[in-house]
């Protein structure tokens, strides 16, 4: 079974959520490619979660700016273990960058 | 994170504390350290602030420690360039120049104008501090981005729009005017962006961005059309963003409640921010047009006054702000007043009991 992966954008101003849902095996090649690459490369357990731990599963809110992006990253591998990111902007990750940068234009609506 | 321009150091008074809890409890010795500075400074703050507000509310305009004259704002735009970065680009235009040839860069200047004037002639305010803060637009930012937003540090982005969510964003007032309340929130209660303080966050700048355009427009609150984000919709999210007047009518992907049984949870967008705002937006939105006449006036003083109350807290949710704008009402036109009345209504038409 292939890899299933939901990218929900959510906030900013207009407070509208985008969601890219791909199972990467039917995307075009070079997409799959970059999205596969992109993800083997992503700290699915940054500083920042590890030092939540134990606390709350809730994701902590980047403190002060608002109308800034959230991002939702679930990523299932068919093995039934389901690997969850959850990001505010500003993104610094380069890895992040080039992963939402590809999953993006998939996106519509919800 | 981003860059600082001015005396504050940001973190302190912005990180929630239970953040900051959180960090001291989970992190490496070093960010302990540094959270529970945090904290420290965080405290200092806010009773500094309650001074000071105090001090001022007894003091003449021209005493005021920090605010020097007040009246004229202090504005500067960027050209961003479509650059990704936060730090400011090129001057594009400052305080007192001539009009330029870029639309975006006149209209972030014009609609701060218009913001700084509304604050400054209405509640007195002087700035996004109240102390003269310099105003500075960064338009252009990003390729096709279909945004908006405060860094939370001073700077406030303008994207160009994607032509399909949004055209390019300066050119609406109520979305300049939603932009900068969000400094003056920073600066007041300082309401944390998650949940229902972060719903009300959302609120206060719908509010006093809807503000900004009824002064602009001489418009009373019968004759506004309380919506958000109508000058700027594209073709998805036509004819508006959000309506004060009706929360969840105002485009086909509109999912704000009106009232407290339809409150949505959800982990998506800080809990639901631009969401769950529907409720106390349409409170407002009932006290004012109960009242009648020019919804700055009265409402929006009485909503003002609420959110420079003391007891108005980062994490304070819909009832305790709904309590505060009771409060104000009361302090300002007397306890049986007409517009106490009015306020009560708006809390009890969104189910918010008081």
């Amino acid at each position: 079974m292939g890899t299933n992966v939901r990218l929900t954008r959510s906030g900013g101003f207009a407070g509208l959520s985008m969601v890219a849902d791909v199972d990467l095996d039917s995307l075009p090649k070079p997409t799959a490619e970059e999205v596969r690459a992109a993800l083997a490369e992503v700290d699915f357990d940054p500083p920042a979660r590890r030092a939540r731990r134990g606390r709350s599963t809730r994701s902590a809110p980047a403190p002060g700016p608002a109308d800034m992006y959230q991002y939702d990253l679930v990523v299932k591998d068919g093995a039934g273990k389901d690997r969850t990111l959850t990001v505010h902007e500003p993104i610094s990750d380069p890895r992040l960058q080039t992963l939402f940068g590809a999953l993006l234009p998939l996106a519509q609506p919800e | 994170m981003l860059h600082s321009h001015n005396h504050r150091v940001p973190l302190a008074c912005i990180a929630p504390p239970d953040i900051l809890r959180d960090i001291i409890i989970g992190g490496t010795e070093e960010e302990r350290r540094a959270a529970a500075d945090t904290m420290a400074v965080d405290q200092s703050f806010r009773t500094l602030r309650a001074a000071f507000s105090a001090m001022t509310a007894s003091t003449p305009v021209l005493m005021r420690p920090m605010g020097g004259m007040g009246g004229k704002p202090n504005r500067t735009i960027y050209d961003q360039q479509h650059s990704n970065a936060y730090a400011p680009g090129v001057v594009a235009r400052t305080e007192g120049s001539k009009k330029v040839k870029d639309v975006a860069v006149n209209e972030a200047y014009d609609g701060f104008g218009a913001t700084y004037k509304f604050f400054w002639e209405v509640l007195g305010r002087n700035s996004i501090d109240n102390a003269g803060m310099p105003i500075l637009g960064l338009v252009h930012y990003s390729t096709n981005y279909a945004n908006a937003f405060w860094d939370g540090q001073g700077n406030m982005f303008f994207g160009d729009g994607d032509g399909q969510l949004f055209i390019r964003l300066t050119a609406s007032l109520d979305v300049i005017g939603h932009e900068l309340t969000h400094g003056v929130t920073q600066y007041e209660a300082n309401l944390v962006y998650q949940g229902q303080s972060g719903a009300l966050n959302e609120s206060m700048s719908d509010v006093f961005g809807s503000l900004v355009k009824q002064y602009a427009k001489k418009q009373t609150a019968d004759q506004a059309d309380w919506l958000i984000g109508n000058d700027v919709v594209g073709p998805t999210l036509k004819p508006a963003l959000r309506s004060m007047k009706a929360p969840g009518t105002a485009n086909p992907y509109d999912k704000q409640p009106d009232n407290m049984e339809d409150y949505v949870n959800t982990a998506a967008d800080n809990g639901g921010v631009h969401v769950n705002s529907g409720i106390p937006n349409h409170a407002f939105y009932v006290t004012a047009t109960t009242i009648g006449g020019k919804a700055w006036e009265k409402a929006g003083r009485i909503w003002y006054d609420a959110l420079r109350d003391n007891r108005v807290r980062p994490t304070t949710g819909f009832k305790s702000f709904a309590r505060a704008t009771v409060r104000q009402a009361q302090e300002r036109f007397g306890d049986t007043a007409a517009e106490v009345d009015a306020v009560r209504a708006g809390w009890d038409k969104v189910k918010v009991k008081l």
